[in-house]
């Protein structure tokens, strides 16, 4: 084998600010790409990497000098139409003079039982120059764009123009055109310090260049200087940084060149509840906030600027002064909110649409409490309880007319509850506020307590069958109202807070399409999404089987995990198999039967059988045991039954009562499992 | 260093003349935005070149605050720039007329933040940045990539300046109001009472029946004039249809279901509008 000698190879192409939240997933796929093409093109590479800044998708791996060699084997014509009576046939010939070979060089392979000629033809082998030019253009132009566009006069598509392209392969420039432009030994520093051209001619001169126009190509080194910088700084504040992992990924693709530095603002402004001052700063400014050793706020923040530059006092006081602004803005509204206990706002929402098809928040409301109403016995609640909960109802959508909510809608929810702690009211009405959109994204808690619970089924079972039965529901491709994050959010809190004791989610569901005067058929229909967002949730760690079986039977999704601990335990007894079969067996023939009757007086193996399906069907719903045991007894009744009795007598009333014998048994067999799934 | 809305707005002409874009007045009727003007609505379209740049008032009846917000305003101005087809070195060009403003980019912090901007109204849409100087959003940046409902060919790019907000941090105060319009003249001085006057009117006073009425007028005479391929009059009905929308708007007279219907009868009649104006530009040629 001979040894393999590499190039330094870059491909740097320069763009105009890519939006942070895709240059990541950019990068990567581009390096995926070219990884691709370069074993495609039989260009071994080694030390491959993805660099990226906001400007440029950069490849940088070493490349081969040239292609590895490759005998690719052609197949001829079948030996008996090349050679007649020994001598060779212009289809021999044809074919020699295409691969270039004699007749003594192919070789011979039976195929399908007939033996054919084989030639084993030797690909050109091109040296890198020559192949890499080609390759570098088509990867740029088949990358998928998250969001294309097109700019100037050109064609081209990406995710923003295009400006430059350099590429560099030893001490080679290569030439190629691609998304409008053409590559060259040209590129750029950052926009702050070294916003001219300058040259690069050696892949190996690339990363040094770049360090010396101040561009920091590794995103994971200039993650690393902000938060190393970034600490710093907050210590000397006397605090620690609030890293939050989404905002620092985001700043981290928003500067080529990063500087971080301390700004403060008064300390006034931390009176305004800390939910408003984190969105202000993370969301709206991209601030890091920070914290005292308690985790208390203090009043200062950590932000990022592109470039070394000068003069970083004038950034610090620019940044500092359109923070005081949006602080005072909120401040201003927080003391204005603060004029009006929330329960005084409630007769606003009948002002506040929810949806043209849906009525008005208050309308909302008044068919979430009549829910509760009709629900009122299911609910573990003392007479204190319901009464927060019937709080709650009133007060949650209230802070929507707020002025800070219409300033910061993020914050919905959570200032509706620091509203209602001003106002006295009692810990369940705050936290049932402040928990209605829990759980929102994925490992989000569910609400801790109970009102609150309670609260969120009710809120989206109204939302669920009210949206569907007004015809809005979330396709495959459509979800405007995020309608299935609000189904999993009531299976959620179904399945892992005890609220629902006995009660299925089927159940609630018919009662709240009953309460909004929609069909039945609309709360099997979300019935269905909500036991899809369910099934979708447990399936990392449970086999979708066991679920659809599980999830086939409506009961308290409390107990989902002991069910399936149930099967976990038992799929693999011999006992579990019989079952099966017998149940199997017994559902085909009650599915195919028309009309069925359970009589009283069944005798010999058919009463055994009537006796042993009650005794399972007795069982309390909660002693799986308990019906394990009885369908113990069930199984050889089956099997003795069927061997004994012939299920279709040709007397219609015999006929019609053992059929209803055979459902009676499938359904003591069937109770917790659809055994189809199985 | 310039200090007055006077300076900001003759440096930014005298920027943009000397790269060779002809400076154009305002347009003589209620815009929502510079988009709005003909000299950017219609020279988007077809395939000739075109730089212009203009001071736009653009009235948001629903941003009125009576003047009292520190800056939220009915009416503010927008400098706005074209240039088809967008350059290749446009945002060097951009960060160039900053520093004719005497803002040195290696003492400030300027970034381009993800932006995507769309006008459903005009049917127009593009792709670009809002401008953040050191922190604050300055200036809208985007390539269009189309203009009622056509695709854009050549691409022009778009630079809206808040002329506003860009004095105020120039000067170093933080409200619009205590900004000077030109030495001794306050922005309370020419605006102060007006603002008050049209967020009245915008809020409380406007009569929505009138409103929807004249909406439905301007609305029929923009399809009859442009069915005669009057393009200008026509646009016009359409630019005053779109300034009642925007009233009825902020009136809080339109249900969210009526607002898309509006939205819709809006960009029918633009899309009519460009639809004349590429047919007699293009013909003969």
């Amino acid at each position: 084998m001979p040894e393999i000698i590499f190039e330094p190879f870059i491909v740097e192409v320069g763009v105009e600010e890519i939006p942070s939240r895709y240059v990541e997933q950019l990068s990567e796929s581009f390096a995926q790409m070219m990884k691709g093409a370069l074993e495609q093109e039989r260009l071994a590479f080694q030390h491959a990497r993805a660099l990226s800044t906001p400007r440029r998708l950069i490849f940088s791996a070493e490349v081969a000098r040239s292609q590895e060699a490759l005998v690719e084997t052609v197949r001829g014509p079948a030996v008996e139409v090349a050679y007649r009576e020994g001598k060779s046939t212009p289809a021999l010939e044809g074919f020699l003079r295409r691969v270039k070979k004699t007749a003594e060089e192919l070789q011979r392979e039976t195929i399908g039982g007939k033996e054919y000629l084989l030639a084993g033809v030797e690909k050109p082998v091109r040296p890198g120059e020559d192949v890499l030019p080609k390759l570098v253009t088509e990867v740029l132009e088949m990358l998928p764009q998250p969001r294309s566009m097109r700019w100037g006069s050109g064609d081209a598509r990406f995710i923003r123009p295009v400006r430059w392209l350099l590429l560099l392969y030893g001490d080679q420039v290569l030439k190629t055109e691609a998304l409008g432009v053409s590559s060259g030994i040209l590129t750029y520093g950052n926009r702050t310090d070294h916003p001219e051209a300058a040259q690069v001619l050696k892949a190996r001169d690339y990363e040094s260049t770049m360090v010396s126009l101040l561009v920091e190509i590794n995103p994971d080194r200039r993650r690393a200087a902000i938060q190393e910088v970034g600490s710093a700084l907050a210590q000397e504040a006397g605090g620690v940084v609030d890293w939050d992992a989404d905002l620092l990924n985001e700043v981290t693709h928003l500067v080529e060149w990063p500087t971080p530095f301390l700004g403060t603002f008064e300390q006034d402004f931390l009176q305004i509840p800390e939910p408003v001052l984190i969105t202000s700063m993370k969301v709206h400014q991209r601030y890091f906030p920070v914290r005292d050793r308690q985790g208390a706020l203090i009043h200062a923040f950590v932000a990022v600027r592109n470039g070394k530059g000068e003069a970083l006092d004038l950034v610090r006081r620019g940044n500092e002064k359109v923070l005081r602004a949006r602080l005072s803005d909120a401040r201003y509204f927080y003391q204005l909110d603060q004029k009006v206990p929330l329960a005084d706002r409630e007769r606003k929402l009948h002002g506040v649409t929810l949806h043209a098809k849906l009525g008005s928040y208050a309308d909302k409301i008044a068919r979430v409490e009549s829910l509760f109403e009709r629900t009122r016995a299911w609910w573990p609640l003392d007479e204190v309880g319901a009464q927060n909960l019937k709080r709650a109802i009133h007060l949650y959508k209230c802070d929507l007319v707020t002025q800070v909510v219409s300033e910061f809608p993020e914050l919905q929810g959570e200032m509706g509850a620091i509203y209602a702690q001003q106002n006295g009211e009692a810990l369940d009405v705050q936290e049932a506020i402040r928990d209605q959109y829990r759980p929102g994204f994925p490992k989000d808690r569910v609400p801790s307590r109970p009102v609150a619970a309670i609260l969120g089924l009710l809120d989206r079972a109204d939302t669920l069958v009210s949206f569907y039965g007004a015809g809005i529901r979330a396709t495959g491709s459509e979800d405007p109202f995020g309608l299935r994050r609000v189904a999993l959010g009531l299976a959620r809190i179904a399945a892992e807070t005890p609220v629902m004791g006995s009660h299925s989610v089927d159940a609630l569901l018919e009662a709240a399409a009953d309460n909004a005067s929609v069909s039945p058929q609309v709360a099997a229909l979300v019935g269905q999404l909500v036991t899809q967002r369910l099934m979708s949730e447990w399936e990392a760690e449970w086999p979708h089987e066991w679920l659809e079986a599980v999830l086939a039977r409506p009961f308290p999704w409390t107990k989902l995990g002991d069910r399936l601990r149930f099967l976990a335990d038992h799929h693999q007894s011999a006992l579990f198999s019989s079952a099966a079969q017998a149940a199997k067996r017994l559902e085909r023939i009650a599915r195919g039967a028309d009309e069925t009757e359970l009589g009283n007086a069944y005798s010999g193996i058919e009463g055994e059988l009537k006796a042993k399906a009650d005794a399972a069907l007795e069982v309390s719903e909660d002693d799986l045991p308990g019906w394990w045991a009885a369908v113990e007894n069930l199984v050889p009744v089956v099997e003795q039954f069927f061997q004994a009795v012939l299920v279709m007598d040709p007397n219609p009333t015999v006929r019609r009562q053992r059929l209803g014998l055979v459902g009676h048994a499938a359904r003591a067999l069937g109770r917790y499992f659809d055994w189809d799934d199985l | 260093m310039t200090t007055t809305i006077e300076d900001v707005i003759l440096t930014l002409k005298g920027y943009w003349r000397q790269a060779g874009v002809l400076v154009a007045e305002p347009y003589d009727m209620e815009l929502g935005a510079g988009t709005m003007s003909p000299l950017t609505f219609f020279r988007a379209l077809g395939p000739d070149p075109w730089r212009v740049g203009y001071v736009q008032p653009s009235r948001r009846p629903v941003d009125g605050r009576y003047g009292e917000n520190p800056n939220r305003l009915y009416q503010h101005h927008q400098f706005q720039v074209i240039l088809k087809p967008a350059p290749d070195d446009v945002i060097e060009l951009y960060l160039k007329s900053l520093e004719s403003l005497g803002l040195d980019r290696k003492k400030h912090d300027i970034r381009f933040v993800e932006d995507n901007w769309e006008q459903p109204s005009i049917g127009a849409s593009g792709l670009g940045w809002e401008v953040w100087l050191d922190g604050m959003e300055i200036s809208q940046f985007t390539y269009f990539q189309q203009m009622a409902g056509q695709e854009c060919r050549p691409v022009s790019v778009e630079l809206t300046y808040g002329i506003e907000r860009l004095t105020s941090y120039l000067v170093g105060v933080e409200d619009v109001w205590s900004v000077e319009w030109a030495p001794g003249v306050s922005y309370r001085d020419l605006y102060g009472r007006v603002e008050w006057e049209q967020a009245t009117y915008s809020f409380e006073a406007a009569d929505p029946d009138v409103l929807r009425q004249l909406f439905d007028v301007y609305e029929k005479e923009a399809k009859r004039l442009l069915d005669l391929r009057l393009e200008r009059p026509g646009y016009e009905y359409l630019l005053k249809a779109s300034h009642m929308f925007n009233t009825m708007d902020a009136r809080g007279a339109i249900s969210v279901v009526q607002r898309q219907a509006y939205v819709g009868r809006l960009r029918q009649l633009a899309r009519r509008a460009a639809e004349v104006y590429v047919e007699r530009t293009t013909a003969g040629a």
